[in-house]
């Protein structure tokens, strides 16, 4: 029998669209939205733009308990609404079945609300709404609660590799047995704070992100949502819904090196990569395309370009989204995950902004311009703070 | 599948260590509670803060690599290494071995404290350290660096959700044969805001934590950190029992029929209010009901200190019911403790959410610890103290500050001849540097050859300290026998002195010497001693060398007073330990002592 949960539905908001529809269109006319943060500033002599959602958020749907939902909340809520609109899942089915959400995130697990902890620092006595807010809106509780989900629930915390390690746990879920249904992906906001920490640690640019590129500077910060519904085969089978990809293989390794930098010759990364190709039960030389980290700064690409093509000396197309939605954090890997099912399901690559200049070491070159696919596997990886690691090999369905 | 728990470490108000919690279990010791006072709006609240401390981790790791290691990060390691220690097991490949921790709240004082850099300095001074640790995975992360664990490494965020959520990522991992080792752990970091929430939402007053008195709120918020070692059930001997289920439910009636095949209840109930109508729900006559909160206090991932509870319930055979029992089931502190059945289940609960529950079930089945394999400490085996063999100091500085004669003189030092262990590694600048000169001249150097001069000193120190780390030696012996290492000179030259080197290309090199034990001595001369240092007190063959920085003597002071602030600026930069000392205000001795002090190895 084949474990292999099925992807039935995609939902995804980010800088380049609001809803999968407009994020595919932005990508395929290789339009960016990298732009100095419209909902805060920072006191410092230079800008550093990000990838920032400007349009407003429908907020119809994303009432939520009795606390005012959180931006991070309602991005997730968003993209599971169209994810679940995809997939055929009504609210009803959705409290029937035994559905289970996992979600990753940074900024949606920190109680980090500034003006709050200025006043209370300033002695000052602030009311306790900010803490009844963060305590309402853990991202996966926040979901399991609107939606009345009984299965399984996690918040995963692991930095920037936290979308695509909830999808591999959830796909162990679906073959441990727990649920027969999960919301898997992640979600991310900007934040002022975010913002002042990756500026500190000398990684933000100045300039759009330039994935690969030798004059690469650094990321570009992003926010947004990236939901994939996962079910079992039977449960797809059993609704009728359609199967758009199997998550066939995940892999997550350690570096045990250092708390933000990469290990430099990578490898947690390979290891990961290696053990989600042995548990998809594929090749290297199998996998069609790469949706990279890329996160355009300069030990990520080196490191991860390195690693890529060693591992993958056929040179499959390799694409770094984060050149369309910035460095989503806890998001990306969500994100990712959903544009690597919409690749293999349009067969198409969208070209990968800013990158100009191969530079040597990385030793890849992303895709200078879109593309055709003829692709059954592709491998969307990550590489987080803490030197996690962490890999999907998605197949296509017919 | 079932986990066999082959390990635990604890971190919290009653000390560090099983021992520390079997004595509280047992009523023999107490936890140590400071009373808070926090300003609110309405006054100022008394609070008891049940407050870890995490001392002894210096047993397990140099204390110089704590630098940068934060409080909660500290609770994890020291679980952590206690944990492996009890289990008295050292996998043979770290690659299969995985970590999966989890906290309802995250490193707090680290957030705030990035926070606090944010407001006191401004936006242009928050500090990229607190930032790096406060995300909620930087304990499961200086955990893998710490032991080398290479497996997944993950962190679960969930409030009361947590601790079912980190075991059960630990039975997928297993059960999928990913891993062959789980290190789980959870754990809650206290900080003032919390305090200040709390005594907001109702805690405080003189009154201890009352697990089970429901109409009031006895909330005292605690910390600490409980790390479990587990394995496939299959293959282990659980001398701390078997986890056979590890559910969450909503379903009150479900989880009450559940109960009813234990022998005991440990309940994670913190004196809460709101999770009394939860716990009301699920407890019945004639059933042992247990509530160690007055233990270790308040915090959501309570649950993972009833599972340390119960675990040691069954590895002792003893039916733990301190401090607290249901007071219609047994009078409290009546009956400190049961003989345990064999074969006994233990369930653990906590109340998540408005309405749910969180069960992890607990099964004695016969296990017993190897005492050969207790005896095997991790620190034989490799697991921790890979830096103690070996110890290292750099000596950085322009010319004229005093390097050379510095190193000689140390080399002469009674400290570092009369050392019982005789081996060290010395490299003057000819090795890490000078050696370079000629290709400099002929050729030019680019940013791969000055790297690739550091890297081959770097691997051959990291190849003797690991060739020192296989040795069988006596622990008591260890610390006795490092092996120090001198370099005069290294990467901080190489990206003062060689313009097309930055300290991105470096800072790998920095980061290895960390792990290597290496601590960086700057040695500095005061601008009013640097004309004579450079200039006047020279040779004419050193004037005609100097002539390359400047043609007027102006400008090779300028020079050189650049090159010492470069050297300044590198400091903030570098993970090492460092040390400014003024060879201007002491004679060669007394700057010799100073660097042998800071030093410490020899």
């Amino acid at each position: 029998m084949n474990r292999a949960p099925v992807v039935t539905g995609l939902g995804c908001l980010c800088a380049a669209g609001n809803g999968l529809p407009e994020v595919v269109r932005a990508l395929e006319a290789g339009v960016r939205r990298c732009a100095p943060p419209a909902r805060f500033t920072a006191d410092l002599e230079r800008v550093y733009p990000v990838f920032e959602i400007t349009s407003a958020l429908d907020e119809s749907s994303a009432t939520g308990g009795r606390t005012r939902p959180s931006r991070c909340s309602r991005l997730a809520l968003l993209a599971t609404l169209e994810a679940c609109r995809e997939a055929g899942l009504e609210s009803g089915e959705l409290r029937r079945r035994r559905v289970g959400v996992c979600l990753g995130t940074t900024v949606g697990c920190t109680l980090n609300d500034e003006p709050f902890y200025r006043e209370f620092k300033q002695g000052a006595g602030p009311k306790l709404e900010p803490i009844h807010r963060y305590l309402a809106n853990n991202p996966a509780l926040f979901l399991a609660e609107t939606l009345g989900l009984s299965g399984p629930v996690a918040t995963l915390a692991n930095a920037c590799s936290s979308g695509t390690d909830a999808v591999g746990l959830a796909r162990s879920w679906l073959r441990g047995g727990l649920c027969e249904l999960v919301i898997a992906g992640g979600t991310d906001e900007l934040s002022r704070i975010t913002y002042l920490g990756f500026i500190h640690l000398l990684i933000a640019a100045q300039e759009p992100c330039r994935p690969f590129d030798a004059g690469r500077t650094g990321l570009n910060l992003g926010e947004g949502a990236g939901v994939l519904i996962l079910e079992t085969r039977e449960s797809a089978r059993e609704r009728g819904a359609r199967a758009l990809a199997t998550v066939a293989g995940y892999g997550c390794a350690a570096d045990a090196w250092h708390p933000t930098a990469p290990h430099p010759e990578g490898k947690g990364l390979r290891r990961a990569i290696g053990q989600a190709l042995l548990d998809a039960g594929t090749r290297a030389d199998k996998v069609d395309f790469i949706n990279a980290h890329g996160t355009s700064t300069p030990d990520n690409d080196r490191i991860e370009g390195a690693a890529l093509a060693d591992l993958f000396p056929h040179a499959p197309p390799v694409v770094a989204t984060k050149a369309f939605t910035g460095h989503t954090l806890g998001a990306a890997g969500g994100i990712e995950a959903v544009l690597t099912v919409q690749a293999l399901r349009d067969q198409r690559l969208p070209a990968t902004p800013g990158f100009e200049r191969p530079d040597p070491a990385c030793r890849i070159t992303p895709t200078t311009r879109n593309i055709a696919l003829r692709a059954e596997v592709g491998l969307s990886d990550s590489l987080a703070f803490g030197g996690t690691n962490s890999a999907l090999v998605l197949r296509r369905e017919d | 599948m079932a986990l066999a728990i082959i390990g635990v470490g604890t971190v919290c108000a009653l000390g560090c260590g099983v021992g520390a919690l079997r004595a509280g279990l047992r009523g023999e010791a107490r936890p140590e509670v400071e009373v808070h006072d926090i300003a609110t709006p309405g006054g100022v609240v008394r609070l008891p803060v049940y407050m870890a401390r995490p001392d002894g981790l210096e047993r397990f790791m140099p204390k110089r690599s704590l630098r940068r290691v934060d409080r909660f990060a500290r609770m994890a390691l020291l679980a952590s290494f206690l944990a492996l220690e009890d289990a008295g097991i050292e996998p043979a490949d770290r690659a299969r071995v995985g970590i999966v921790f989890g906290s309802g709240y995250g490193p707090l004082q680290t957030t705030f404290d990035f926070q606090d850099s944010m407001i006191d300095f401004g936006d242009k001074c928050a500090s990229p350290t607190h930032f790096a640790n406060s995300v909620h995975n930087a304990p499961a992360a200086q955990v893998s660096m710490a032991l080398r664990i290479e497996g997944p490494c993950q962190t679960v965020t969930c409030f009361e959700w947590t601790t079912a959520g980190v075991l059960k990522t630990a039975q997928a991992w297993l059960s999928e044969g990913v891993v062959d080792y789980v290190l789980a752990g959870v754990g809650e970091e206290y900080c003032p805001l919390r305090g200040y929430a709390a005594a907001g939402l109702g805690a405080g007053g003189d009154c201890a934590i009352a697990p089970f008195d429901f109409e009031r709120c006895t909330y005292a918020p605690g910390e600490g950190f409980a790390a479990f070692l587990l394995r496939d059930d299959a293959v282990a001997d659980a001398q701390y029992g078997r986890i056979e289920d590890v559910r969450v439910s909503q379903d009150a009636a479900l989880i009450k029929e559940r109960l009813e095949t234990h022998q005991a209840v440990f309940l994670a109930a913190c004196g809460a209010k709101q999770e009394g109508a939860a716990y009301r729900k699920i407890t019945f006559e004639g059933l042992n009901y247990a509530a160690h909160a007055p233990l270790y206090g308040s915090m959501p991932v309570g649950l993972g200190f009833e599972l340390a509870a119960a675990a040691l319930s069954i590895a002792d055979r003893r039916l733990y019911l301190r401090p607290s029992a249901r007071a219609d089931a047994k009078a409290e502190g009546a009956a400190p403790s049961q003989t345990l059945s064999a074969g006994a289940a233990l369930a653990c609960v906590q109340a998540v959410g408005d309405s749910g529950y969180a069960l992890i079930s607990l099964r004695e089945v016969g296990g017993h610890a190897d005492p050969a394999a207790m005896r095997k400490m991790c620190c034989e085996g490799g697991w921790m103290n890979e830096n103690w063999n070996i110890s290292g100091l750099i000596l950085e500085g322009i010319c004229g500050s005093g390097k050379t004669t510095i190193l000689h003189s140390l080399l002469r030092s009674e400290r570092f001849v009369l050392r019982s262990f005789p081996s060290s590694i010395v490299l003057s600048e000819h090795q890490t540097q000078r050696v370079l000169e000629r290709k400099e001249r002929e050729t030019g150097l680019t940013p791969e050859d000055n790297v690739g001069l550091l890297e081959q000193h770097v691997s051959y120190l990291e190849a003797a300290r690991d060739r020192l780390t296989q040795m069988e030696w006596c622990e008591n012996k260890r610390t006795n026998m490092r092996v120090p290492y001198l370099l005069e000179r290294f990467h901080f030259t190489h990206v003062c002195h060689y313009s097309h080197v930055t300290w991105e290309h470096v800072s790998p090199i920095d980061h290895r010497l960390a792990k290597l034990d290496c601590k960086l001595c700057l040695l500095v001369i005061p601008d009013e001693l640097l004309r004579e240092r450079i200039i006047t007190g020279r040779d004419s063959a050193w004037h005609d060398y100097l002539k390359r920085y400047g043609a007027t003597d102006e400008e090779i002071l300028q020079y050189y007073t650049t090159q010492q602030n470069i050297l300044r600026d590198l400091l903030a930069r570098s993970e090492l330990e460092t040390r400014i000392i003024d060879t201007g205000a002491a004679t060669i001795d007394q700057a010799m002592t100073q660097v042998l002090d800071f030093w410490g190895a020899v």
